[in-house]
């Protein structure tokens, strides 16, 4: 693969020098943002939520920064680059749904919760249980989004460094895990919320002025532009049909299963976003629901805004470079930006696509770092909060020893995503990013939106909700492809698998609103007055004593 | 740190109370499902449909409307544009009809679970 | 890439033990915080410290090998604990004291009975350790290649970095998850692989046949072995055979003897027969499936063998220290209570690992280290990725089950080590000082580098068993020494001072004979191996018979004072009883 890489036009050996310096430049900025945000950290308050002291611009910018993975930024480029259309209807599903968190989630969370999904829950519940659901859940899908996150970077790391040995690549994900443990442990959410603010900048900077280079190429002109894409997608011998690189079939219009499983992730991507943990830790690190909002609001412009340059920036990678070029230096396309990024700066022997690569390249390991921080600092909250500091201690606990513990789980879940991203580089990580989605859609998104708008929601509904989504979710996965009889799955060589989709949230999304349903009719009500409801319904609305 | 309020009501509920049976809530909560709730199925249906025409309806997709631009293309575009209008349109409601009246009603509960709160003490 | 997962472990482990998990009062110190520690996790803590590398390795290998008999393993393991509940967990509790020497000082109120049960803990514990160390090098060899004796060294390091801190055993929370971690890293694995038995058709052992290959598979013998080919059969060796150097060659492996030697890899095409160990072949099918069948004289072995686990369980010194945690009788009884579903929960899964191990890694048979199945099976069962993982998560777990346990037992050694040499100084000098106290920590601790560096040595140079073998034979030397002690000196008022002393020698001599023979090198078969190997069914009636005649004899010489502490304890707390 990676000789490969340099077969592809680009000897990465010659600036590696450029790359690494300008990484350790952002990585040493934002060590010093973070140690002194860390200073200043002093209660829970400021560890879980930075004091809830960021303007709704500043938040906003992080809420992008932590969406924005390199799954996103490298990821629907390359698909763009090699399945075109298909690859942009991906980016679509993860825009749209930020209207369901702007909409239903964001403002009531934001006044009715502390720190963690599991706060609201247990307005309304029994706490230890709903709780250590509320845990168990974030846990999950954190874990699997950032295992994603972590496979995908060692493989990414060896791409753009051009590394062929694994003890190079795996000496880059231990750097890249420790410093992540840095950032979550010292800073706490202040330190890597302007990790994310500062990643967040650099990469739409970056993606501005290679989106402005590849339409200056093209004189502006659009259709020009997915002109000369589709024309240059469909030549040499595994050049595709120029109709469908246009118009969709490529990746997902095979046949009927594909095509099933498609219209399974968009729904999981539009309901999914909504219920993961990351980002829900966010809404609190703002003073006010209003805040929340405006915050949401300036992440669906910058994440839109970000989503539509990578149409260009995909389809310019298809009209400027050969397909067999992407397609031998990475089968995912996921070097296509920075391979476009050399090839937009000038090209062969150029300075300025060394430089451009390495900028390009910088951005993607900062993404990598950013997002991954936020993940870890998500589980890490919600097991010291939920788990530790209300169930394992039944509310006993101080304020510094529930830091302490959530620095602790930082650590450990670090330790394990450091292990991971070390010796799981060839699992297929996409299974992982649509499970976290699905789990995060068929087992959070119900119990949130039945708890801040269902009277009748009780505790059984949401340990059945909580579990039964996320039970759905992990078996039919399990009993699919993504686990055996493929040969990109988890255990090639055997084959249990029954489930004909990849992404099982057209089944368990429903399941989990099922569940819930279910679980309460069928148990008694707990809040025979309505008082609890009466407090919470009042509070999500407008704000009463919110902290 | 016990985050989570008390099992049993804390002084001040009924107020909570009072306020959720109050007309001016009744109006308030109206306001916001009226708008959120038939907004995001709306979305939702407009996405899926989009979803549905780019797997089932490839012919439709292909047709071109000018230069390479084709339909496909034009409506996935018009995904990002509705999402920035409904959330444009979502904050300029909620500025103008929730806002100033969630503010008020905060202020009026807040002020009463205060009340209750001394007279307990 | 398992080495990652073993130094974590390790890691972890030890960072731990030195700094110690101490958010706030409920993972403080053990026995201060006795009484906030509930029966729940109580119990999880003694199965983390319990189920050691003979229950996690061990009983599959054992059932791989010699098949349904051996499921008594893991039966006797959790019944042991009742009896010991039953019997002994309360008075002994009341007693006051903490280990079985002041147990047996308190009761018979001599010093030699003490020294000699003294020695008799050390000799066990280091017995129990020794399959521990030996395990984790069959481990460490098996995932990464590294050589047999980097296994022993690692868990002794860490082992002492444990105890010369002073941490682990405190660290109730530490050891309860170490119970959730083997069940984890065996529950997980065998829904995966029972899958994949699914999705390979389902096979059952033949019935009238010795085990085979399923698939075309290469063997690597490390340690030159003689082994008996059935048929002959076509195979590729790279290395010696006989007396040949082959490279990579194909040869017609004739029926009869054959010597393989050391570091040689054999290739076996699908289909053929497994080799055995000269003199040792594997019951077949029909005999592998059904009790009292699989060894010789199985009637004898299996009562030896549950007379061992039923009765050992109580003189492990692990074991007894833990029931302190428990503030009162009903604690003590719901805990033994979660503690037997914690450990029959177990339980249930080393058999399956055993059966499919039997199905897909038969070569164990050939080499003997048929421990290894559990680490095996998710490569060779599943593969990829995935099977890798898994893989990693079942290395994890049984690096876990050789430190707690090791630790666990080296505290123990450690403490009636460190506690009987105090007493001969104190002896000798009659004062103390505080340099002498700080003195004292100083040789506690010299006292745990003794107690973890002896069993590592040993466990270099003896031969190596199956784990749960050597384990077997742990239980059979407390079985025969500390549980007529135990039961005899809180049920029968006639135990006297030299009844005690002979029986322990006698019961505890002659198994520790036994175990000195095996560890050489027993008799291939007869019943001399199965006396030898199973000491227990002979030993335990003999030291019993032993004591109780003893103390006939000297009846004169009942301890003043016996009536009142054989009241004491049997008093339940609730009476209020004047105490001495």
């Amino acid at each position: 693969m990676n000789a490969a890489f340099q077969l592809a036009a680009v000897d990465t050996t010659d600036h590696r020098t450029l790359i690494v310096s300008l990484f350790s430049v952002f990585v040493a900025i934002t060590l010093v943002i973070t140690v002194l945000a860390g200073r200043r950290t002093k209660d829970a308050t400021d560890y879980y939520a930075g004091g809830r002291s960021f303007t709704a611009f500043q938040n906003g910018l992080a809420v992008s920064g932590d969406y924005m993975s390199a799954a996103s930024f490298l990821g629907i480029a390359g698909a763009i680059a090699l399945f075109g259309y298909d690859g942009f209807l991906y980016s679509i599903g993860f825009l749209v749904a930020w209207l369901v968190a702007l909409l239903l989630v964001a403002e009531p969370l934001r006044n009715a919760g502390r720190f963690t999904m599991g706060d609201v829950l247990a307005y309304r519940m029994r706490q230890r249980p709903v709780r250590t659901a509320a845990g168990v859940s974030t846990i999950v899908v954190s874990i699997f989004y950032l295992l994603a996150q972590m496979v995908g970077a060692g493989a990414l790391v060896a791409l753009l460094l051009g590394i062929s040995g694994d003890t190079g690549k795996n000496l880059i994900v231990v750097f890249v895990g420790v410093i992540m443990i840095l950032y979550v442990t010292i800073g706490g959410m202040k330190g890597t919320t302007w990790v994310q603010i500062v990643k967040a900048l650099l990469l739409i900077g970056g993606t501005i002025l290679i989106t402005i280079l590849v339409l200056a190429k093209f004189h502006f002109n659009i259709s020009d532009l997915l002109g000369a894409a589709a024309a240059n997608a469909s030549e040499g011998k595994d050049g595709v049909d120029a109709g469908q690189f246009l118009s969709g079939g490529l990746q997902y219009g095979l046949n009927s299963t594909t095509k099933l499983d498609f219209v399974s992730l968009g729904i999981a991507l539009v309901l999914g976003t909504a219920g993961l943990p990351h980002i829900l830790i966010r809404f609190y690190t703002v003073p006010t629901a209003k805040t929340a909002r405006k915050s949401v609001l300036w992440a669906i412009g910058i994440i839109g805004g970000f989503y539509l340059m990578t149409i260009a920036l995909g389809f310019g990678a298809a009209a400027l470079i050969d397909r067999a070029d992407i397609i031998s230096s990475n089968a995912a396309g996921n070097t296509a930006a920075p391979l476009l990024a050399y090839e937009i700066g000038g090209g062969d022997g150029s300075s300025g696509g060394a430089i451009l690569l390495a900028v390009i390249s910088a951005v993607a390991f900062a993404t990598i770092l950013a997002v991954v921080a936020g993940l870890t600092l998500a589980s890490s909250s919600s097991f010291a909060h939920d788990i530790y500091a209300n169930v394992i201690r039944k509310g006993k606990a101080t304020e510094r020893e529930e830091v302490n513990a959530a620095r602790m789980s930082a650590i450990a879940i670090g330790a394990v995503a450091i292990l991971l991203g070390v010796f799981a580089g060839k699992l297929n990580v996409a299974g992982l990013v649509a499970l976290a989605f699905a789990v995060a859609a068929s087992a959070n998104l119900p119990t949130i939106l039945y708890s801040l708008f269902w009277k009748r929601f009780n505790t059984t509904g949401a340990l059945w909700s909580i579990y039964g989504g996320l039970t759905v979710s992990v078996v039919l996965v399990l009993f699919s492809k993504v686990v055996s009889g493929d040969p990109a799955a988890m255990f090639p060589d055997v084959d249990f698998h029954w489930f004909p989709l990849k992404n099982p949230g057209l089944i368990s999304i429903p399941a989990g609103f099922l569940f819930g349903w279910l679980g309460s009719i069928l148990s008694k009500p707990e809040d025979e007055d309505g008082k609890k409801f009466a407090e919470l319904e009042v509070r999500s609305l407008t704000g009463a004593g919110a902290h | 740190m016990s985050t989570a309020p008390p099992t049993p009501s804390p002084p001040g509920n009924g107020s909570y109370v009072r306020m959720q049976e109050s007309e001016d809530f009744a109006e308030l909560r109206r306001r916001f499902r009226t708008f959120a709730f038939p907004v995001t199925i709306g979305f939702t249906a407009w996405y899926l449909l989009y979803v549905l025409l780019s797997n089932y309806a490839g012919d439709f997709m292909a047709k071109k409307l000018f230069g390479n631009i084709n339909v496909a293309f034009v409506l996935g575009l018009a995904q990002f544009l509705t999402t920035f209008l409904i959330a444009w349109w979502y904050a300029r409601h909620a500025n103008a009809k929730f806002d100033p009246e969630a503010d008020r009603l905060r202020a009026v509960v807040e002020a009463d679970v205060e009340h209750a709160s001394e007279d307990a003490r | 890439m398992s080495a990652a997962a073993v130094a974590l472990v390790c890691l972890a482990t030890a960072l731990f033990s030195v700094y110690g998990l101490r958010p706030g009062k409920a993972t403080s110190d053990f026995y201060v915080a006795s009484r906030a520690v509930s029966p729940t996790r109580n119990a999880y803590a003694i199965g983390g410290e319990y189920l050691s590398a003979a229950s996690y390795l061990g009983i599959a290998g054992l059932i791989l090998a010699f098949g349904a008999d051996m499921l008594w393993y893991g039966v006797g393991y959790t019944a042991g604990y009742l009896v010991l509940l039953a019997f002994v967990a309360a008075p002994l509790r009341r007693s006051g004291a903490y280990t079985v020497p002041d147990f047996a000082e308190a009761r018979l109120q001599s010093r030699k009975v003490r020294r000699i049960a003294a020695v008799l803990v050390v000799l066990i514990g280091w017995l129990y350790l020794l399959p521990q160390l030996q395990g984790a090098g069959l481990t460490l060899r098996t995932v990464t290649g590294a050589p047999l004796w980097a296994g022993p060294l690692v868990v002794t390091a860490v082992v002492i970095i444990t105890v010369a801190s002073g941490g682990m055993r405190s660290v109730t929370l530490v050891q309860a998850f170490q119970y959730w971690l083997k069940l984890t890293a065996l529950a997980v694995p065998v829904l995966f692989l029972l899958l994949a038995w699914r999705a390979d058709g389902a096979p059952w052992p033949d019935a009238a046949a010795p085990p085979s290959f399923r698939a075309a598979t290469t063997v690597t013998v490390h340690q030159a072995i003689n082994v008996e080919v059935r048929d002959p059969v076509r195979v590729t060796i790279d290395g010696t055979l006989d007396t040949a150097r082959l490279h990579d060659d194909p040869v017609l492996l004739t029926a009869g003897e054959h010597r393989i030697g050391d570091e040689t890899r054999v290739r076996f095409p699908a289909g053929a027969h497994v080799p055995h160990p000269v003199g040792e072949p594997p019951p077949h099918g029909s005999d592998w499936t059904r009790p009292l069948s699989g060894t010789d004289h199985p009637v004898y072995a299996t009562y030896a063998l549950l007379i061992a686990t039923l009765l050992g369980t109580m003189g492990l010194p692990h074991v007894i220290v833990r029931f302190y945690t428990n503030p009162d009788g009903g604690a003590a009884r719901r805990t033994t209570w979660t503690v037997l579903w914690l450990l029959a929960a177990f339980y249930l899964l080393p058999p399956v690992y055993g059966a499919l191990g039997r199905l897909y890694t038969p070569e164990l048979l050939m080499t003997g280290r048929t421990d290894a199945t559990v680490l095996l099976l998710p490569d060779r069962l599943l593969g990829g990725p995935g099977g890798t993982l898994l893989g990693m998560l079942l290395t994890a777990g049984a690096f876990a089950a050789f430190l707690s346990t090791a630790s666990g037992l080296t505290m123990s050694v450690a403490g009636v080590l460190g506690q009987e040499l105090e007493r001969y100084r104190a002896a000798r000098t009659g004062r103390r000082t505080s340099d002498e106290a700080r003195g004292e920590v100083r040789r506690l601790r010299m006292a745990g580098v003794a107690a973890a560096c002896v069993p590592c040595l040993l466990s270099l140079v003896v031969v190596e068993r199956p784990v749960a073998d050597v384990v077997g034979l742990a239980f059979a030397v407390a079985a025969s020494s500390f549980c007529p002690l135990l039961l005899l000196g809180i049920w029968w008022r006639g135990l006297t001072p030299h009844g005690a002393a002979a029986g322990l020698l006698a019961g505890g001599g002659a198994t520790l004979c036994t175990v000195a023979v095996t560890m050489i090198g027993p008799p291939k078969d007869g019943w001399a191996q199965v006396l030898l190997t199973r000491p227990a069914a002979w030993s335990v009636p003999l030291a019993f018979a032993v004591m109780i005649g003893v103390s006939l004899l000297t009846r004169r010489h009942v301890p003043p004072g016996t009536a009142q502490s054989l009241l004491r304890l049997h008093t339940p707390e609730s009476v209020q009883l004047p105490r001495r």
